[in-house]
């Protein structure tokens, strides 16, 4: 039958439009009983109008396309009266599944003659190809989540055993130095167990750093734990003290003049200016004094550590927080860490860490806010 | 009081067309199972709905929530079940029992015949999977012309049987692979079995299969055909409900 | 039950044997009287010889049975009257449970932090 068409000159064949869709159609009453299917449909399923006599839109599904159907995708259009882009699997004739997308509308008033339920089928092989490989490897990204959640859980534990581990024996030797050092000890007695006492402190500092290092690897970050409760003064006179075993021939000229209490996690600060400082007694030049000096203004804590010798290149310079990073000089001991974490430090208590050299000096300055942001609490 | 609980694929929008007919004469109540309609998501906790039980404990929760005693409950297919697991929880709750379209097992063992083998079970938990885009898209909402309610007028329709996808494939696994005969057998309560015709997922041979394993219940095979004769025969199902209540 | 009002014995208990005497020599030096424990069920058992101590003085990190914290809840049940303080080299100790009254110092403490430490005890 052909009609007039809305927009131009052409005439339309109704009929063969139905036919001949780029979709399949399928049309079935109330109760699904199929009233027409057109020659798209089946020339994809295989289903000749003649063998679908008397059989209904459900027949036409696999088994669990029917499960779907009947408890999800019929209620859901009865009370719709539309619904679009439902994967559905059409069994055809020769028995194999093809997936479709569907879209269903239920038109005409309950009990007319034109309550019908009118269905385009759409060929999804393709398409149900691509959606599947999409879920497929998210639910392998998933798994790997999980999978390495589970991994870094274990390593953090081994951090946690092996510092421990690794911090006993120290702990030991330290305790037993200390021993020796109150006993009637000759000159070259007391220079040893000086000497044994340094490389306590630096095997300490080196263990906390790696361990710090691997953990901050692992997304930890450093963590801190930050109050106004102690003077910070103490810890830092601390440290300075502890280090002088490290080059007890080296003089180290230390100023303090923190009047202000300071937010921070004074261990953490500790670590810092014992990582600068250790930097500075084997980096820097021996006849030559380090200076410490520690400060508090109205809004800031100033550390600034310095030595003399060779300047650092200004190429050097940029890299000098940077894990592992040594410098041209391999010989010097180190892993290269100390700076790195020392930086990472100053970072988690939202200060800076900058380094300046020339043949005067090198110069390490941490800055930091003094005091808790009133909306920053940690 | 008449407690409407609704079975999987769907919400409790599958009622409406069954439960005003019974708000003269009963206090109704209407919910959605957690995952389904309006539904609390944050609230699904996996552990507790592996089990036809966790579901049974909420219908007990919410019963006893609204006072709920010797009430009346209409559950459609798998709230068929949890419906009878509630009244063995709490037998106070309800004295009368609907079962629309119920089954106790869906998969065919020995000589019982649920409908479906575990091989096609499990294809319909794979092909769940594919359809994440059905579940969601009908949580658009939608202008709904309703020309055989013309007094509903235009409804900016309220989403019909959303579910969030994630939970519709673990209540699908709940459903369709628990084996519930175990919790068939005498109850107090009065049962009625409303059985469609010719419905796919729950066959005549199961609704006699319950009947059998109640003592003293009723089967009633309505002409409907489908599995949700509430909405594809809603006066016959009222029909048939009221003459038992 | 009012806690001892003077400190003149404590019991140090600590695994690591250099460690151990390290803090009995400061102690001892200081004038206390010391007793020592290698593990918590070595605690235990002079505590329940009947020894008499004013102050347990336990690392937290020890093998056997159980350690220094929980050592530290089972002496404040049996024994209430025994001052109680615990030391550790691990960083995160802010989240520790302590007993009532009980004190945490942190490894590694110089003499006098320990010894001002254990006079604190007597003085509040």
């Amino acid at each position: 039958m052909q009609h007039p068409t809305g927009v131009g000159d052409g005439m339309i064949d109704f009929e063969e439009l139905f036919e001949a869709a780029p979709c399949g159609y399928v049309l079935a009453d109330r109760n699904g009983f199929l009233l027409r299917v057109n020659r798209t449909f089946s020339d994809w399923t295989g289903h000749s109008p003649d063998t679908l006599r008397g059989s209904r839109f459900l027949d036409l599904l696999s088994v669990p396309a029917k499960i779907f159907y009947e408890t999800h995708f019929a209620p859901t259009l009865r009370m719709r009266r539309r619904l679009n882009e439902v994967a559905l699997e059409i069994v055809s004739a020769d028995g194999r599944k093809l997936p479709v997308f569907v879209n269903a509308v239920e038109s005409g008033g309950e009990g007319t003659m034109d309550h019908q339920v009118r269905f385009a089928i759409f060929m999804a092989a393709e398409r149900r190809g691509y959606e599947r490989g999409l879920v497929e490897a998210r639910e392998r990204a998933e798994a790997t989540i999980v999978s390495e959640r589970a991994d870094s859980e274990l390593r953090e534990q081994f951090i946690a055993i092996l510092g421990h581990d690794l911090r006993n024996p120290l702990a030991s030797i330290s305790s037993g130095v200390r021993m020796l050092e109150r006993e009637r000890l000759s000159e070259r007695g007391r220079k040893v167990t000086m000497l044994m006492s340094g490389s306590v402190v630096r095997a300490t500092a080196l263990i906390d750093n790696v361990l710090d290092f691997a953990r901050g690897r692992l997304g930890g970050g450093i963590t801190l734990c930050r109050d106004t409760s102690e003077p910070l003064e103490p810890v830092l006179r601390q440290v300075v003290s502890e280090l002088r075993s490290i080059a007890p021939d080296q003089k180290i000229i230390a100023r303090y003049a923190l009047e202000e209490p300071v937010f921070c996690d004074r261990m953490r600060i500790g670590q810092l200016l014992s990582n600068l400082l250790g930097n500075a007694l084997t980096h820097g030049a021996k006849d030559q004094p380090v200076k410490i000096d520690a400060s508090t203004s109205r809004d800031e804590l100033v550390i600034a550590v310095s030595n003399g010798g060779e300047p650092i290149e200004s190429a050097a310079l940029e890299r000098l927080f940077q894990p592992f990073f040594r410098g041209h000089d391999r010989v010097r001991q180190g892993l290269g860490l100390g700076l790195h974490i020392a930086s990472e430090i100053a970072r988690a208590h939202g200060g800076a860490l900058v380094a300046r050299s020339d043949t005067v000096a090198t110069t390490f300055v941490f800055t930091m806010p003094r005091a808790r942001e009133a909306d920053n609490v940690n | 009081m008449m407690m409407f609980a609704h079975g999987f694929g769907c919400d409790q929008n599958m009622w409406r067309s069954v439960a005003p007919a019974f708000e003269r004469d009963f206090a109704t109540v209407l919910f959605d199972y957690i995952g389904a309609g309006g539904s609390d998501m944050s609230a699904y906790d996996s552990e507790k709905y592996a089990s036809l039980g966790g579901y049974a404990d909420d219908v007990v929760a919410l019963a006893r929530a609204v006072g709920m005693s010797d009430g009346v409950f209409v559950g459609h297919s798998v709230s068929a079940m949890i419906g009878l697991i509630a009244a063995q929880r709490a037998p106070e709750l309800f004295s009368t029992i609907i079962l629309i379209a119920p089954s106790p097992c869906y998969i065919d063992d020995g000589d019982y015949v649920g409908g479906f083998t575990r091989e096609q079970i499990d294809e319909l938990l794979d092909f769940l999977d594919s359809n994440h885009m059905a579940w969601s898209q009908a949580m658009a909402p939608v202008i709904m012309g309703n020309p055989d309610r013309p007094e509903l007028g235009e409804e900016l329709g309220a989403s019909f049987c959303r579910t969030d996808p994630d939970v519709a494939k673990q209540f699908a696994r709940v459903t369709f692979l628990t084996d519930s005969r175990g919790d068939l057998g005498p109850i107090a309560s009065r049962v009625l079995i409303l059985q469609c015709r010719d419905d796919v997922i729950a066959p005549r041979s199961v609704g006699e299969y319950v009947q059998r394993a109640i003592p003293g219940s009723d089967l009633v095979i309505l002409n409907a055909t489908g599995h949700c004769p509430n909405l594809s025969a809603p006066e016959e199902t009222i029909a048939a409900i009221r003459a038992f209540v | 039950m009012p806690i001892h009002d003077t400190v003149s014995t404590v019991l140090v208990v600590e695994d690591e044997a250099l460690v151990r005497m390290l803090g009995m020599d400061i102690l001892e030096e200081a004038g206390f009287h010391v007793l020592e424990a290698t593990s918590a069920d070595e605690a235990l058992g002079v505590l329940g010889g009947g020894s008499e101590v004013h102050l347990l003085f336990s690392d937290i990190d020890m093998p056997g049975s159980m350690d220094g914290l929980e050592l530290a809840a089972v002496v404040k049940q049996r024994w209430p009257r025994v001052h109680l303080l615990v030391t550790s080299g691990h960083r995160d100790m802010h989240s520790i449970q302590l007993p009532e009254a009980g004190r945490f110092i942190r490894k590694p403490w110089t003499n006098n932090q320990l010894i001002n430490c254990i006079r604190e005890f007597v003085i509040n």
